[in-house]
């Protein structure tokens, strides 16, 4: 029954934090640096959404502890998150913000 | 947030009530920023910004620079890819040491490329060039007035309170990390931290909008300024509310109301914590580079 | 806590109106829910029959243009909002709990909380009809209609403020039942042994927190254009005129199963009981549910096929708008199946449950041939479509939840209602709402647009009218003898006992009405169905803990904080109406509000489950 703190025994410490706060500048950095870059808008704008998915996914499974938490947190956060990034999808299609 | 809970409940499904409470709340916070989201990106470039005029700007570095798009931009990715595959597997393997030469690496490489970037751009506009742009020519004549959008956000000074919020999230961990050894000051010390970062960002932000009212920005400007200060507004208000929650932890805390016991409050201000900042990772990468950028 | 000395000491009275203001048990909330939706669904009602009224032949002066306008923007705006969803939500607090077999619900606080708003948000808007400004812009208030510019007087104001205080309410309930239902589950009570109405509860719940977040961005946007003068919906300023419309319709099409989910729960445990016979095809029924609510965020854009979204954009929403009926029809048949072969009673909530089952399947038809594009085009903004929605909205959801309080009544009152008045109330509520809506149908075909005040003796459009408006009165008189029903009831009804339907769900197991603790013993469930097995563990563990004593049992004690804490929130609200014709005042009402807020909150957060010094309060 007391599944909520199973994650105890695994879920990381300081020093993985800290390595993670790290990485997390790393990448802020890289994406502020290909900013400034003279590249394709289409080239930065993935290198950035992919940077970005990446701090996310890094905040989200390791500060928020979600990787080694109970899946129906996962769940029940990822219908809305998912449901959200569905519909800005759709509507920046309808608005032509994709195509123009 | 019911500090005196006199037995921790049994439920169903054997997860804390208040911890699912939270994590509902999250999903359902998705959709709020979500929306707001939405109509930031689908009004973009409807203020007249000057996408135009960055683009040239951009062009003009390339050639001061020479070195050819394409091959930046793949080895960019390249880079992106290798550091995070390196990333997961450090910390999967719980292996830290591994990972810092490769992290220094490219941090050394960001800082090289800012640097030729700060040497090359020098935008050139001539008088002529900026009334071809549809700026205006300030008095004095040494400046050129765009169109007030997109091009007001300043990415350095951003990225600087990004930086600030990212450290709130490390000290949030930490601070639960000392809850959970029993560590009472060291839960303080990180709490406070984390607290004054928030403070921090939001001084960033107030600086910021202060800005933008100065170069004549407001809500009402146009549909930038409108669309710009709710979104981030909004994230403000969720900041201003996270460092009332976290604060009044502090005290409680002092109070001998938040002890290793009751480790879930923390746990729980936490997550509300580190979406905050989640959240301003996707708005500085989707409002503030790519909107500040131009594309489409 | 030793020192927990206060100047307001936490109520303890078990009696009382303190007790109802202060109360935090959910089958209180319930009841009190319950009520307030009936008192407006009779003002809803006045609405609806004024404007029959005026409609009833051509070039009527009975209102004026502008009072139309308010009456059909009040009438829809009140029976969504505040009518068909506080009365799912009085169902859905009163006997959750008791189906699931647990004492209350996860945050019975929040609960209390989410009713105030409830009640307090009804009346913030209808304040607006005290100062004769009533709002006029339609239910859906399109952009650019609701700006300043066009609609200068305060009814937007009441309604943007008035339907953010009411979402608060919903999101707060919803919360609450997602942790509840997924927490709060008796030992063995498994998802898949739930009542369907359980599960149909879970679902909305997550429609709920999903959905209204994006009604509540696109309000605030509005508020932020006419308190502040921004331009989300000021195409002067290049904003495009449909991001309200996409705004609203995301959430509004969620919306419409947040409305007629409740009844198919309602529905598909009333049909068990009187046919006497398992639901046929539950995990159909619940996966459909499921199915419906994620397809439900996909399908908004079906509101605005003459919009010239382009033909790639109708064309997708037309063929997902057609896929989500396939999971409607499914609960139609498995409702059908149940019925089939069944030991059928034909007892009053059974006879509303199929006045449900018939009467939605017309709707949804109709629903279907809006789904064509080109059929839609012709359709749009005609009395046809006040026919389709009306079809599924009262002959779908409030026949459902009819049948609902025909079904549990006995329960939360300990006394039947009369079957004979029930059969009559069932008859001239499905006569007369035939007459008022069926040609509905007809006269949209021929042209008869939506919310015009009047019309011309040339049209042809008499005859049909006056039908219509007789039909409503048939509907008013349906109403009278469902309160004479009650009423007889509450006096001098028939005693109910536990179980008076032979019903097979958990909350059949206790007293009519249950207790303030609801069970003695926490049941162990073994199926979907306890109270149909052969050796009845469920109802005799109950019975026979009646003589235990009841201290054992702890409750959460009552709290001031929820009517204090949704007080404040609402009174921040009218303090920006105030803001906006004296700004010193407003200001002064916002500031002192939003700090009792504020503390209302942190004494909420700090306030123990129960106060360690007193005894329970027991009834
Ligand atoms: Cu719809």
């Amino acid at each position: 029954m007391e599944s909520s703190n199973i994650h105890e025994k695994t879920h990381p410490g300081p020093r993985q934090y800290i390595t993670i706060a790290v990485i997390l500048v790393i990448m802020t950095a890289v994406e502020v640096g290909v900013f400034f870059l003279t590249i394709t808008p289409a080239a930065m704008t993935g290198i950035i959404l992919f940077l970005a998915m990446g701090k996310f996914a890094l905040v989200v499974g390791y500060y928020m502890q979600l990787r080694y938490d109970d899946r129906r947190f996962l769940y029940i956060f990822a219908a809305g998150f998912v449901v959200a990034i569905a519909i800005m999808i759709a509507l920046m299609a309808l608005f032509d913000n994709l195509t123009r | 947030m019911a500090h005196v809970q006199p037995i921790e409940e049994q439920t169903s499904t054997g997860l804390n009530n208040r911890k699912l409470l939270m994590w509902a709340f999250l999903g359902s916070d998705c959709m709020f920023f979500g929306a707001l989201i939405s109509t930031f990106l689908v009004y973009r470039g409807r203020s007249g910004s000057s996408i135009l005029e960055l683009q040239e700007s951009h062009d003009a570095i390339k050639d001061a620079i020479g070195i050819s798009t394409g091959g930046l931009s793949i080895i960019l990715i390249l880079l992106g890819i290798v550091a995070f595959a390196f990333t997961l597997i450090a910390v999967r393997r719980g292996v830290v040491k591994q990972i810092i030469p490769a992290v220094l690496v490219l941090f050394a490489i960001v800082v090289i490329f800012q640097s030729i970037w700060i040497a090359g751009h020098q935008p050139e506009f001539t008088a002529r060039e900026c009334t071809e742009m549809g700026g205006l020519v300030l008095p004095g004549g040494e400046s050129c007035e765009l169109v007030i959008a997109e091009n007001l956000l300043d990415i350095p000074l951003t990225s600087l309170s990004t930086f600030v919020l990212l450290m709130s999230s490390l000290s949030m961990v930490m601070a639960l990390s000392a809850l959970e050894r029993n560590n009472l000051p060291g839960f303080r010390t990180w709490l406070t931290a984390t607290s004054i970062l928030g403070v921090v960002f939001l001084g960033f932000q107030v600086f910021e909008f202060n800005a933008f009212l100065q170069e004549g920005l407001t809500p009402r400007e146009n549909l930038f300024g409108s669309t710009f200060y709710v979104l981030t507004g909004f994230h403000g208000a969720h900041v201003t509310l996270g460092v009332l929650w976290l604060s009044s932890l502090v005290v409680a805390s002092f109070k001998g109301k938040v002890t290793q016991k009751t480790v879930l409050d923390v746990e729980i201000a936490g997550l509300y914590w580190h979406f905050v900042d989640i959240v301003w990772i996707v708005i500085f990468s989707v409002i503030y580079l790519i909107g500040a950028y131009g594309i489409g | 806590m030793a020192a927990y000395t206060e100047l307001l000491k936490r109520p303890v009275s078990p009696t009382g109106v303190w007790s109802w203001l202060t109360t935090v048990d959910h089958k209180r909330i319930g009841l009190l829910y319950g009520v307030t939706a009936l008192t407006m669904f009779f003002i809803g009602g006045i609405e609806a029959v004024i404007m029959r009224l005026q409609l009833a032949s051509s070039d009527q002066t009975l209102v004026s243009p502008e009072v139309y306008n308010q009456l059909f923007t009040m009438h829809g705006t009140t029976m969504i909002f505040m009518v068909i969803m506080p009365m799912g939500a009085a169902f859905f607090n009163y006997l959750i709990p008791l189906m699931i077999g647990a004492r209350d619900v996860a945050f019975p606080r929040l609960n209390a909380f989410s009713f105030w708003m409830f009640l307090f948000g009804t009346l913030l808007m209808h304040a607006s009809f005290l100062t004769m400004s009533a709002p006029a812009m339609g239910w859906f208030a399109y952009t650019p209609l609701t700006s300043l510019e066009f609609s200068p007087t305060s009814g937007v104001d009441y309604w943007v403020l008035g339907l953010q205080v009411l979402g608060i309410a919903s999101m707060a309930a919803a919360f609450n039942f997602v942790v509840t239902i997924i927490n709060l589950r008796a030992p063995g009570m498994t998802l898949m042994r739930m009542p369907v109405f359980a599960w149909m509860t879970l679902i909305i719940s997550f429609l709920l927190i999903f959905a209204f977040p994006v009604i509540t961005i696109a309000l605030t946007l509005l508020q932020f254009d006419r308190w502040v003068g921004t331009n989300f919906y000021n195409t002067a300023a290049g904003a495009d005129p449909l991001l309200w419309q996409h705004l609203f319709w995301v959430f509004g099409h969620p919306e419409v199963y947040i409305l007629i989910l409740p009844a198919m729960g309602i529905v598909s445990d009333v049909l068990p009981t009187f046919t006497r016979k398992p639901l046929f095809g539950y995990p159909a029924v619940v996966f459909a549910g499921v199915t419906i609510a994620f397809m439900g965020f996909g399908v908004w854009s079906h509101h605005m096929f003459t919009t010239g979204m382009g033909a790639w954009a109708n064309g997708v929403f037309s063929f997902a708008t057609m896929l989500i009926a396939l999971p409607t029809g499914i609960k139609v048949f498995n409702w059908l199946g149940t019925l089939w072969g069944g030991a059928i009673q034909f007892n009053t909530p059974l006879l509303f449950s199929i006045g449900f089952i018939t009467m939605f399947t017309l709707g949804g038809l109709s629903g279907v041939m809006h789904a064509i594009v080109p059929v839609d085009t012709q359709q749009q903004d005609t009395y046809f479509i006040v026919a389709h929605f009306h079809y599924v909205l009262f002959g779908g959801s409030l026949f459902g939840l009819m049948a609902g309080i025909y079904y549990w009544f006995p329960k939360m009152t300990g006394r039947m209602l009369n079957e004979g008045l029930g059969k009559l109330n069932f008859w001239l509520m499905l006569i007369g709402f035939n007459m008022t809506f069926f040609p509905m149908h007809i006269v949209g075909v021929l042209g008869m647009p939506r919310r015009i005040y009047t019309y011309g003796a040339d049209q042809g459009w008499d005859n049909m009218n006056m039908f219509m408006t007789i039909g409503s009165f048939v509907i008013v008189v349906s109403f009278l003898v469902f309160m004479v029903n009650v009423i007889r009831s509450l006096r001098s009804g028939e005693p109910a006992g536990d179980n008076p339907w032979g019903a097979a769900t958990l909350e059949w197991s206790i007293s009519s009405p249950p207790p303030h603790y609801n069970f003695i013993e926490i049941p162990t469930i073994t199926s979907r169905y306890p109270l149909w097995e052969k050796d009845h563990s469920v109802g005799a563990a109950q019975a026979h803990g009646h003589d235990d004593d009841s201290h054992a049992v702890h409750m959460p004690d009552p709290s001031y904080w929820p009517l204090v804490l949704s007080a404040g929130i609402t009174m921040l609200a009218g303090g920006l109406l105030i803001w906006k014709w004296h700004q010193i005042l407003g200001f002064t009402i916002i500031s002192v509000f939003g700090l009792l807020a504020l503390y209302a909150t942190y004494r909420w957060a700090f306030e123990p489950v129960n106060e360690p010094n007193h005894e329970e309060p027991h009834q």
